[in-house]
């Protein structure tokens, strides 16, 4: 018994340090940062990819002082941001968005793609909805403003789910199952997507002119046009301002 | 008397506008007043450099890595501002990169545009950011000026007549412009 005890314990002990030498040896350093969702680079594994203007161009990053270009897959004109998610890159366009994998990194290949009105459109997603804002205006296109959600289940043919007209909408970020739209001057709205087809606007800061976000662990990092901000986002019915840095 | 000098008025008044062309819009004749680029032979420009924290022109794209977060300003660089405290965030340096307006960061390596460059720089640290490999025309937002160091103001004309690549722009001069692209 005591014998079992000993083992028990002593295997609990093991088990302890090997978790912490796991934690201990997790060097966050060597991953990748976090961009927001109007960014044109973004790296995924040991690949880097740029969306051009009119073009995607991959480069090998696995030894960063021998970068180089493995390939280009031509795209229409007006690519704007680029997002990655898991083995696909959704990547947004003024005519549409298209979802490429890269299960095999250095060979994107296209899965599928939305057409839609001229407008601009940054991107995020998860395993089974994208999330894209148009903005439809003097200079972007006659697309409806709005936050246009789409079911990705079948990759292939993304599907329309919901659309919910939003006045200037900007960048977006998606922490868990709230979307944060920057939405210029008319503020940062915080939406509760837990029900995709059934979204809901909770609360609406209105601290600058919003641009971007980037959700990144508990924080969220907003670029506004007097500077960025920063909010605890830990609590998913409020986001708390924690600080600022002013241009 | 009167009259004839009237009839006389109204005669050459008649004889200069035959000469206007109504159908052209009202526009002063060549040359136009806009922005024209300014460029520089100086490569040594291009050297990627760590400088104090430098006043914001252009703000533009955010990044975040670790308790760094990263602002690029068009045309210029990065700014460097330490999150390590998130209620009193620090603005704690700016990496000169001419030509930026694209980053990502991987390990202690930032990802950069300078124009039309791709440019890996060692930022291990990042008050000595170091070089390590360029890929010259690795990213275009098409072949013209304009894109990388933004105009000073909307609204005006830009002389869009000169071609980007392997070119090093320092910014714009306000003179009469040749070809002229309407910027809003």
């Amino acid at each position: 018994m005591r014998v079992k005890k000993i083992t028990g314990l002593l295997s609990a002990i093991l088990l302890l340090f090997a978790a912490c030498d796991k934690s201990a040896t997790a060097d966050t350093s060597a991953q990748a940062g976090n961009g927001g969702s109007l960014a044109r680079f973004t790296i995924a594994g040991d690949f880097l990819y740029l969306a051009d203007h009119a073009m995607l161009r991959i480069f090998d990053i696995s030894s960063p002082t021998a970068t180089v270009e493995k390939a280009s897959v031509p795209l229409n004109f007006g690519v704007e941001t680029i997002f990655p998610y898991k083995d696909k890159l959704f990547i947004g366009a003024t005519l549409g968005m298209y979802v490429f994998s890269i299960a095999d990194p250095a060979k994107p290949v296209a899965l599928g793609s939305i057409i839609h009105l001229r407008s601009c459109d940054p991107v995020v997603a998860n395993d089974t909805i994208s999330y894209t804002t148009l903005q439809g205006d003097g200079r972007c296109g006659p697309a409806e403003s709005g936050l246009y959600i789409y079911d990705i289940k079948t990759i292939t043919s993304p599907v329309l789910k919901k659309l919910i007209p939003l006045s200037t909408p900007y960048g977006l970020g998606l922490m868990d199952t709230v979307l944060f739209v920057c939405r210029g001057n008319n503020g940062l709205s915080a939406i509760n997507v837990k029900d995709p087809s059934n979204p809901k606007i909770m609360y609406t800061k209105n601290d600058g002119f919003y641009m971007d976000v980037i959700p990144y662990g508990n924080l969220l990092i907003c670029y506004v046009n007097t500077g960025i901000l920063i909010y605890d986002a830990s609590r998913s019915t409020n986001i708390v301002r924690l600080g600022s840095v002013n241009y | 008397m009167r009259m004839q000098k009237l009839i006389a008025a109204f005669i050459l008044a008649c004889f200069i506008a035959s000469c206007w062309d109504f159908r052209k819009p009202f526009k002063p004749p060549g040359k136009l007043l806009g922005y024209k680029p300014v460029f520089s032979d100086d490569s040594s420009l291009l050297f990627v450099k760590a400088l104090g924290p430098q006043p914001v022109k252009f703000p533009a794209k955010i990044y975040v890595k670790g308790t760094l977060l990263f602002q690029n300003d068009l045309g210029s660089g990065i700014h460097v501002i330490d999150n390590s405290n998130p209620s009193s965030p620090n603005r704690i340096g700016f990496i000169q990169l001419r030509g930026n307006s694209e980053m990502s960061i991987k390990g202690n390596f930032l990802y950069a545009n300078s124009f039309t460059d791709l440019v890996v720089i060692d930022v291990t640290n990042w008050q000595t950011p170091t070089e390590v490999r360029r890929i010259r025309n690795a990213f275009s937002l098409g072949n013209s000026v304009r894109y990388f160091i933004p105009l000073p103001e909307h609204n005006v004309y830009y002389d869009c007549q000169y071609l980007l690549y392997g070119k090093i722009q320092t910014g714009w001069i306000r003179d009469s412009v040749e070809r002229h692209c309407y910027y809003p």
